[in-house]
């Protein structure tokens, strides 16, 4: 192999004297075979010639040395790559459209793939990453899955499992936590872990060290680590900090270490990870042991599989539950799901980018089709040029390679647009600044993804290239063998194939108009699913409703007494702000998590507080309703005397929780009137004053769930957002809020400033943009395929236009020309839409999860699609047939 | 005239191949050597198609069965001369003895009575 390439190699090199030396020893021979001639007694001049003839022409002679030489083929491959270049300079739209589709396709694969790679597949930046575990608990009984575990749960997990080398916790959400020592007070994200929690991922600090078991210890120092962009930021990167102290939330926490960029563990962005993961802001402390706040995290120990690790969590799952009967997470039926730290950290987007890698991937293939109609419909147009070269001794061989070459030249130059294309896209990917899309800071465009552009280019030469050169071989043998070579013949061929059944051209467009269907099909579902999505019933208006959120330390607001002062002076304050229309303080906001309690209706039966029924708390003032538009439906809103700590408790419930109490409402007994217990804030009789309408909290896509509302003075959170609708711009209302915050307590700072559309708009932005490209690729399919048909019927309506000359002389209307062709694009169209609806069906499933509120094999989806498609069909058929009506009949039939 | 074959038999597929490397194995011979050598120890019944000679020999020199040198004819001129590598002595005895089996075959298949 090597041999003969180094033997091709010399040939080239020496090409010249190869040349020279070819001439020298064939005219050696000719000079014989004259010699040899003259002594027959042949005329010298007569004897020259005859030995020309007999050696059977020079310049062939030469040509099949040459190629035995071996570079020929180099060379002719060259050849046919200037001629596919001349040949495609000579065609500038058709080249630039085919290379522009091919980019755009080929690009578009490449970014997915790239995305795929990095966000999906790539394995995570720890030690051993497809060691670690997380563990959650499944409920199927009650529908409940993905839930975290109590404290007991992990204590009892990490002492007797044996699958894992190590097992450690986090709090399941980030905390906010306000910083007031080192400059202005600023809230920082939190992230409340064990102690072990760097072990178990195994990432080094970049400065001083990791937590000790003290540290965890609620007897012990409490200590904090910051992060690479913290340390810089707030400390100027000051090698000193460790054991410096640090009032968080007013307490005192001890540096110990720096931790490096890009460590995304357990959450993205962190600023200060503090030990103690049960130790939440959100809950009073003798909740902490048993409610549900644990994620656990565990490595297995190595040769450990992750089936076996499964097997002992089953099995140690029964003994917790029969040993912790009564705990929280030991509900009948509770189940422990081992798996794999990336499942859950890509668990959202993964099926998102495998719907959008396959919608690009069948655009290409759409692109594929289309430009190998487009190079078939060339070649054709090109039979002369073709015959023309056979004429002067092209085998089947060369034409195809010729044929190919030219394509693919027209591939690569496309593939190269594509990277560059994709380059781009990924460069400016992380100034989109996409929250919901992990790890899309480490999106490159490596070897891998070359490889497999490279992969799908060759895949596309031969698509594109190879397919419609044998065609045209095939129709060239097939002339040859029946002995005509004539264009006529050809087009006769071509006429009976035309009647008998559908032309190779015309199965491409078919394929086209199938493989678009698809396409459309799921964006027209994502479209319909993201306008059902859009016009939902939020249950509350945010239109130009402001919101933030201020953290109360637990040190200084350490009693219900002080929060609530502090909420009623904060809530007096702002209401006598002006250009602030309407405002109000509440626990948890649409969008953010809620809190879950127990609730029992009194005098009802009474069961384990384990088992009661649970339904969200939401504390408000006073204001609540009015400012968030949320309607009352019956009994009455909270007044002022409701909100002081030693008022009657009143609860205003919603909807939900009317029905899943009393599911006879809005007929049968009046909630109104009854009372509640609720376990939460050691309330024994709350009586329901009124009921509103239903709150979608977790955003459009959710159900909204059971709630109740208490005034803010009977249930004090630990930290507070505020709601506010105001003309004002956000950073004139952030200072007036300021203000008047720092008039209560100076010492408080804000965070996580939003407007609510911005922030119902994060809650959809991931199906936004899903939304938005598979529309974008479902257009450029459609657009590729009306092309495709055009280009069949203008090729139809040109080969038949002298048979529409007679028509037309023998009385056809040109409605009933029009009629014919459009006719036929419509039967063509009519064979892509079957087999495209036939495939939807079949798929359909895929897509199902990203479906909201419609199915996916609803007609309301079909119908739009389908009457779309035959429309643009229509459209691309009638265009070149009029064209051709307006030629004169005479002139038509002259033509042929 | 293309196709119109001067030889008074066809040669068969790849035999000329076989004759070629027969003919330099003699001694070193150019081109036009070789096929007055053909034409004349078959006394004329296989005249090689002039044609298909120079890229026959220019393909055997690729696989390296045959080499050429440049010498110097009998009337003084510069010619071509391709002589036999060890390679394509190992192949002229492969080729001979297969050649030979079949000939031999086809022969007793006409003997037969």
């Amino acid at each position: 192999m090597l041999d003969g390439l180094l033997y091709r190699a010399q040939a080239l090199f020496r090409r010249k004297r190869t040349e020279r030396e070819l001439d020298a020893e064939l005219q050696f021979h000719l000079d014989k075979l004259t010699e040899k001639h003259i002594d027959d007694g042949i005329a010298p001049a007569e004897a020259a010639r005859l030995a020309r003839v007999r050696l059977g022409g020079l310049s062939r002679v030469k040509e099949e040395c040459r190629e035995s030489w071996g570079f020929s083929r180099i060379e002719a491959l060259l050849g046919d790559i200037t001629y596919g270049l001349r040949n495609l300079c000579k065609s500038p739209v058709f080249t630039a459209t085919t290379i522009c589709v091919l980019a755009l396709s080929i690009g578009g694969a490449t970014l997915f793939f790239a995305l795929l790679r990095s966000v999906v597949l790539a394995p995570l930046p720890y030690r051993s990453p497809e060691e670690l575990v997380v563990l959650s608990l499944d409920n199927p009984a009650t529908s409940t899955f993905d839930q975290s575990f109590t404290v007991r749960r992990v204590a009892h997990t990490r002492n007797q499992a044996e699958s894992f080398s190590a097992v450690g916790a986090f709090l399941k959400w980030p905390e906010v936590m306000t910083i007031s020592s080192a400059g202005d007070p600023e809230a920082l994200v939190a992230a409340r872990v064990s102690w072990n929690f760097l072990e178990i991922v195994g990432t080094q600090p970049i400065l001083g060290r990791g937590f000790v078991p003290e540290e965890d210890h609620p007897s012990g120092r409490s200590a904090a680590i910051l992060s690479e962009g913290l340390w810089q930021r707030r400390f100027g990167a000051d090698p000193q900090v460790t054991e410096r102290v640090l009032l968080l939330d007013s307490q005192p926490y001890t540096v110990v270490g720096v931790l490096p960029e890009g460590l995304d563990f357990p959450y993205p962005e962190v600023d200060v990870w503090v030990t103690r993961p049960s130790h939440t802001s959100q809950m009073p402390a003798r909740f902490w042991q048993y409610v549900m706040t644990q994620d656990v995290i565990a490595r297995l120990e190595p040769g450990t599989t992750l089936a076996q690790a499964q097997s002992e969590m089953d099995s140690l799952n029964q003994s917790y539950v029969s040993q912790y009967p009564k705990s929280m997470d030991a509900q009948s039926g509770v189940t422990v799901r081992a798996r794999p730290l990336k499942a859950r950290v890509v668990a959202d987007v993964r099926p998102v980018l495998w719907i959008l890698f396959g919608a690009v991937c069948v655009l290409l293939l759409i692109a594929c089709t289309n430009v190998s109609g487009l190079v078939l419909t060339r070649a054709s147009a090109r039979s002369h040029e073709f015959a023309t070269l056979a004429a002067l001794g092209a085998g089947t061989f060369k034409l195809v390679s010729r044929l190919f070459v030219e394509s693919a030249t027209v591939v690569v130059l496309g593939s190269g647009l594509a990277v560059i294309l994709a380059a781009s896209m990924i460069r400016i990917l992380p100034s989109l600044h996409m929250p919901h899309l992990p790890r899309s800071d480490q999106v490159q465009l490596d070897g891998g993804v070359l490889v497999f552009t490279a992969g799908v280019a060759a895949l596309t030469s031969l698509a594109v290239g190879l397919f419609p050169a044998l065609e045209v071989a095939r129709s060239r043998i097939a002339s040859l063998l029946t002995g005509h070579a004539s264009s006529a013949n050809r087009i006769s061929t071509a006429w009976g194939k035309r009647f008998a059944g559908i032309t190779r051209q015309e199965q491409l467009v078919v394929g086209q108009v199938a493989l678009s269907f698809v396409l459309m099909f799921g964006a027209g579902l994502l479209v319909q699913s993201f306008a059902r999505l859009q016009s939902v019933d939020l249950g509350f208006n945010p239109e130009r409703l402001l919101t933030l959120k201020i953290p109360l330390p637990t040190t200084s607001y350490d009693t219900r007494e002080k929060r609530s002062v502090f909420f009623r002076e904060l809530d007096r304050r702002l209401s006598a702000v002006p250009g602030i229309e309407d405002s109000a303080l509440m626990r948890s906001m649409p969008t953010a998590p809620a809190l879950f309690t127990n609730v029992h209706v009194v005098g009802r039966d009474e069961v384990s507080e384990r088992e009661e029924p649970r339904a969200i708390l939401q504390s408000i003032t006073t204001g609540y309703f009015a400012t968030m538009g949320i309607a009352i439906r019956r009994g009455r809103a909270f007044s002022d005397p409701d909100n002081r700590s030693r008022a009657p408790p009143a609860v205003v419930i919603n909807e939900s929780f009317a029905r899943h109490f009393w599911p006879a409402y809005p007929a049968g007994p009046d909630p109104v009137g009854k009372h509640l217990r609720l376990a939460f804030d050691r309330i024994d009789s709350a009586e329901i004053v009124g009921i509103v309408e239903d709150v979608r909290e977790s955003g459009p896509a959710e159900p909204a769930d059971p709630g109740f509302y208490l005034p803010m003075a009977l249930s004090p959170p630990d930290r507070c957002f505020v709601a506010l609708r105001t003309g004002l711009s956000t950073q004139a209302a952030v200072g007036l809020v300021t203000e008047a915050l720092h008039e209560v307590d100076p010492t408080l700072a804000i965070s996580e400033i939003k407007m609510m559309t911005e922030a119902l708009g994060d809650v959809l932005v991931r199906r936004r943009l899903a939304t938005a490209l598979l529309v974008a690729f479902a257009s450029l399919a459609l657009l590729l395929s009306v092309v495709g048909l055009y280009g069949v019927i203008a090729q139809l309506v040109q080969k038949r236009t002298p048979e529409i000359g007679v028509r037309i002389a023998l009385g056809a209307t040109r409605a009933d020309i029009v009629r014919m062709f459009v006719g036929r694009a419509v039967a063509l169209a009519g064979v892509g839409i079957v087999t495209g609806v036939a495939t939807t069906l079949a798929l359909g499933h895929l897509v199902q999860g990203f479906v909201f509120g419609i199915a996916t094999n609803n007609s309301a989806t079909f119908g739009p699609v389908i009457s779309f498609t035959l429309l643009a069909t229509m459209a691309a058929a009638a265009v070149p047939t009029w064209r051709a009506l307006k030629v004169a009949p005479a002139t038509a039939i002259q033509r042929t | 005239m293309k196709g119109v074959l001067l030889a008074r038999i066809d040669l068969p597929q790849g035999t000329l191949d076989l004759l070629i490397l027969k003919t330099v194995a003699l001694e070193p011979q150019h081109g036009w050597g070789i096929s007055e050598r053909i034409r004349q120890v078959s006394r004329d019944v296989l005249q090689i198609q002039q044609g298909s000679l120079y890229p026959a020999l220019h393909r055997l020199e690729r696989q390296g069965w045959i080499r050429a040198k440049w010498g110097v004819s009998d009337n003084n001129r510069r010619a071509k001369y391709y002589e036999l590598t060890p390679a394509g002595q190992r192949q002229l005895e492969d080729e001979s003895t297969s050649w030979r089996a079949l000939s031999t075959a086809i022969e007793s298949i006409l003997d037969m009575a």
